[in-house]
């Protein structure tokens, strides 16, 4: 028994030891130069990839890029770990937003408990569903490979399609034949475990996983009775795998900008300027920095999101230094400490007064648009699908995101977000609104909301008064008799009232979702105050009263607008009056110098004249 | 951090020479209250008023007026300081930069009609002789000096020209956030001594009220 026990301790030991291990390719020697990446393909049942076998599967990144980095380490990055409950899930982010025109849905989605947003399963979307849908701008993991969130019904359905592994290649993927929209394309046909081979350049991969039935057997292959249906098969570039059956991959550490682009573009909507060449960059970009640059990380992938009070990664010192303020207005005590590199010109910022820095943040006046009256609509990559093949180049597909917005933070900082508002179709159970699924509603709404977009704009069917009637009616008659059907949309939630009339009230479901941008950074001479206090203190200046569409499909006709002000802490009448005193703070700057140039003037004559006291006061006591 | 520390313990000390005087019997509330109410009568009843009556008046209503202008900018500011510690904000600093510009007006026809009563002459100096222990003037004399109450005075209009000046160079784009940080430092500290200053005036009439 002693023996056993001796036994299975040392084994137990040895397997521990080998944990803590570093792996080869994540123990750096300390050369800078990136190695060159000739290795061999390793499928998801372990087995080296050669060009002879059949079938040939797709290649696994976790066991191919995992062989030589930490694979389990890698997973607890932040684009990896929306699923993991135990991750620290920072500041709200960009949301997923599922859209449907025809229920008149936008509704933001994470498995993040950021507040506002819902999970996938409250709006009746499967996990399987959710990574269909939304695949095309993940780079795997989480959703893609976390097992405990899965449906039981879906089951098969993954054995089918196989986990969105961590794709590595989506941002160290240096080889111009990467492609990313291919990617997208792959997730969309629900091949899964195929997505990273199909956009890697390597290979070619067709048919649909989606088309198979559930008891599709990736070795056995497609049924004799489907033949019509496809099943995935990936066609390797036999001319990329030499001898040894090793490939050549082109990995990089310093992330190209343009793979970070796929999936964090924006494109700004604007009536004036609608061509590529008429907008600018991001001025670090502009100026040759790369995205990673600043949004650095370690093996473990927890990259800096670089915002101020970011308290992860935790033991990392020097994430303050990738922050704005970090890198521009390092003190001078501090030089000897930090992260250097870059030349980050220390803002001379001249005769702005310090409360502006307690009450801004520094992209409020340097990021985004130069800001409008009204603020406007944009498209981002990962809300549109921006770069994704057949994706809607209308400049009016909902979801409707409209930036900039000038939103105070809980640390008392006036920021610029982007906001939209969600409308989606719910039941009211006391004061919970619970969001109904899409299958629901989609049968019932079908019938009564007509679908004119014969041109295909994507922007929202039109819902009146009688036909929300018609709906809630419906709903009515497929939930419970004690919930109450409503519809959440523009900040309201509208219900019909016991003289069948509709009617709204505000409730905080109904509130816009917002989230913090901060790129594209302006240069100096492009900043908020450039041009005077003015830029901001003036009954026009956007940063307080510039005008934020309520966007709703309801009652399409009438236009609803806040101002910047409702969302500061700030009332409208002291914005007004304080940017009123700047009509004459001119005439009082001028009154008050006078006023101290007196006063200097008269202290100075009396203190003469109290010395000519003094001088005849000694010279009489003599 | 400090600055808020140092006004904490300032409006302590002034709280608790209050309580203790109005413990002690020196200092009555009501007659203190009504005084104030009396003084503030003589912006009424402007007619029939000599000239040299007017000027007399006018003296006191600006004087009146700069005090009262003087501790609407001290209490908006150091409540946020002793409440926050944050920036001024909201309806505080509204009241506070709104106020701000009429006291600088009013200190300056305070000084003018002011700077003669409170100038320093020969008994000024014979009286701070005997201070030092050199000189014996007759008692009659040395109680009737307010030597100490002219130097508080002259001490007041020397400390608001670098707290008035350190807010108009910041209205000009003239410093960096070094130099704006240095200017605020010297509007914090040079109104702290105002606030000392003011309070060392309210101890001078809270004894005069008693030796009248």
């Amino acid at each position: 028994m002693r023996i056993i026990n001796v036994f299975f301790l040392s084994i137990w030991s040895i397997s521990a030891f080998a944990q803590n291990e570093p792996k080869l390719g994540d123990l750096s020697d300390g050369s800078r130069a990136t190695p060159v990446h000739l290795i061999q393909l390793i499928d998801e049942d372990s087995s080296v990839i050669r060009m002879d076998e059949q079938p040939l599967l797709p290649f696994s990144p976790g066991y191919t890029c995992g062989k030589c980095h930490d694979y389990e380490q890698i997973k607890q990055g932040w684009h990896f770990n929306a699923t993991d409950t135990t991750a620290r899930i920072g500041r709200p982010g960009i949301p997923w937003i599922y859209v449907d025109q025809q229920t008149l849905t936008q509704i933001p989605l994470s498995f993040r408990n950021w507040p506002g947003v819902y999970k996938p399963q409250q709006i009746g979307l499967t996990t399987l569903q959710f990574v269909q849908i939304f695949g095309r701008q993940m780079p795997g993991g989480g959703a893609g490979t976390d097992t405990l969130i899965r449906e039981r019904e879906d089951l098969f359905r993954w054995q089918v399609s196989g986990d969105l592994e961590i794709n590595c290649l989506s941002c160290h993927d240096g080889e111009f034949a990467h492609n990313p929209a291919e990617y997208a394309a792959q997730t969309a046909k629900q091949n899964f475990r195929w997505a990273a081979t199909a956009s890697s350049g390597l290979a070619f991969v067709r048919g649909s996983a989606k088309s198979m039935p559930d008891n599709y057997d990736l070795y056995w292959g497609a049924a004799p009775d489907q033949p019509q249906d496809l099943p995935p098969q990936v066609l390797y570039d036999a001319s990329r795998f030499n001898y040894k059956n090793e490939v050549f991959f082109d990995i990089v550490r310093d992330i190209p900008n343009s793979n970070c682009y796929f999936c964090h573009s924006t494109k700004i909507l604007n009536s004036t300027r609608n061509e590529r060449w008429q907008f600018g960059e991001d001025v670090h970009l502009a100026a040759g920095m790369k995205c990673v640059d600043c949004h650095r990380n370690g093996l473990d992938h927890r990259i800096i999101r670089g915002y101020e009070g970011q308290t992860y990664p935790p033991e990392s010192e020097v994430s303050h230094d990738l922050t704005c303020e970090g890198c521009h207005l390092k003190k001078a005590e501090d030089a000897h400490s930090g992260i250097s590199g870059h030349r980050s010109p220390r803002p001379v910022h001249r005769g702005i007064p310090l409360v502006h820095f307690d009450r801004l943040t520094c992209t409020a006046c340097h990021s985004g648009e130069w800001p409008q009256g009204q603020s406007q609509r944009v498209k981002t990559a990962i809300i549109h699908g921006l770069g994704v093949k057949g994706v809607s180049k209308s400049d009016t597909i909902i979801p409707h995101i409209i930036s900039p917005v000038f939103i105070e933070q809980e640390n008392g900082k006036i920021a610029p977000h982007n906001l939209f508002w969600p409308s989606f179709w719910a039941v009211q159970k006391g004061d919970m609104i619970l969001p109904l699924s899409s299958q629901i509603v989609r049968p019932l709404t079908k019938n009564i909301i007509i679908n004119n977009d014969s041109t295909g704009t994507g922007n929202w069917l039109n819902l009146n008064d009688s036909l929300l009637i018609r709906v809630l009616d419906s709903l009515k008659t497929v939930v419970s008799l004690q919930d109450e059907p409503v519809y959440v949309s523009g900040g309201e939630i509208y219900r019909k009232n016991s003289v069948g009339k509709i009617s709204s009230q505000k409730h905080p479901a109904a509130n816009p979702y917002t989230w913090v941008f901060a790129h594209d950074v302006r240069p100096a001479a492009q900043s908020l105050g450039k041009r005077g206090c003015t830029d901001c203190h003036a009954l026009n200046s956007s940063l307080y009263f510039g005008k934020v569409e309520v966007d709703t499909p309801f009652r399409p006709g009438t236009k609803h607008f806040k101002r910047m002000i409702d969302f500061q802490s700030e009332t409208t009448l002291q914005a007004m009056i304080f940017s009123f005193s700047f009509l004459f703070r001119p005439w009082l700057k001028y009154l008050v110098i006078s006023a101290v140039v007196m006063i200097m003037a008269v202290v100075l004559l009396y203190g003469f004249k109290g010395l000519s006291a003094l001088v005849k006061f000694t010279a009489a006591e003599e | 951090m400090l600055f808020r520390i140092l006004v904490v313990i300032l409006i302590a000390v002034s709280v608790a020479w209050v309580m203790l005087n109005i413990r002690r019997g020196r200092m009555m509330p009501a007659a203190i209250w009504k005084k104030i109410k009396d003084e503030f009568r003589i912006f009424k009843n402007f007619k029939g008023d000599s000239t040299i009556k007017f000027f007399t008046r006018f003296r006191k209503m600006i004087y009146l007026l700069t005090m009262t202008l003087f501790l609407i900018l001290a209490v908006t500011s150091y409540l946020q300081i002793v409440m926050t510690g944050g920036p001024l904000s909201g309806w505080l600093l509204i009241i506070h930069v709104s106020a701000a510009p009429f006291f600088a007006i009013s200190l300056m026809m305070a000084i003018l009609l002011w700077a003669h009563l409170r100038r320093f002459d020969q008994q000024d100096w014979q009286y701070l002789q005997q201070v030092v222990g050199k000189k014996k003037i007759p008692a009659i004399l040395a109680e009737k000096n307010d030597v100490w109450e002219k130097l508080n005075f002259w001490l007041f209009m020397v400390s608001a020209i670098p707290a008035i000046l350190s807010i108009i160079f910041q209205l000009y784009p003239v410093f960096d956030t070094d130099g704006m940080k240095f200017l605020l430092q010297v509007h914090r500290y040079s109104t702290l001594i105002l606030f000392i200053l003011v309070l060392n005036h309210g101890r001078w009439l809270v004894k005069q009220m008693n030796q009248n």
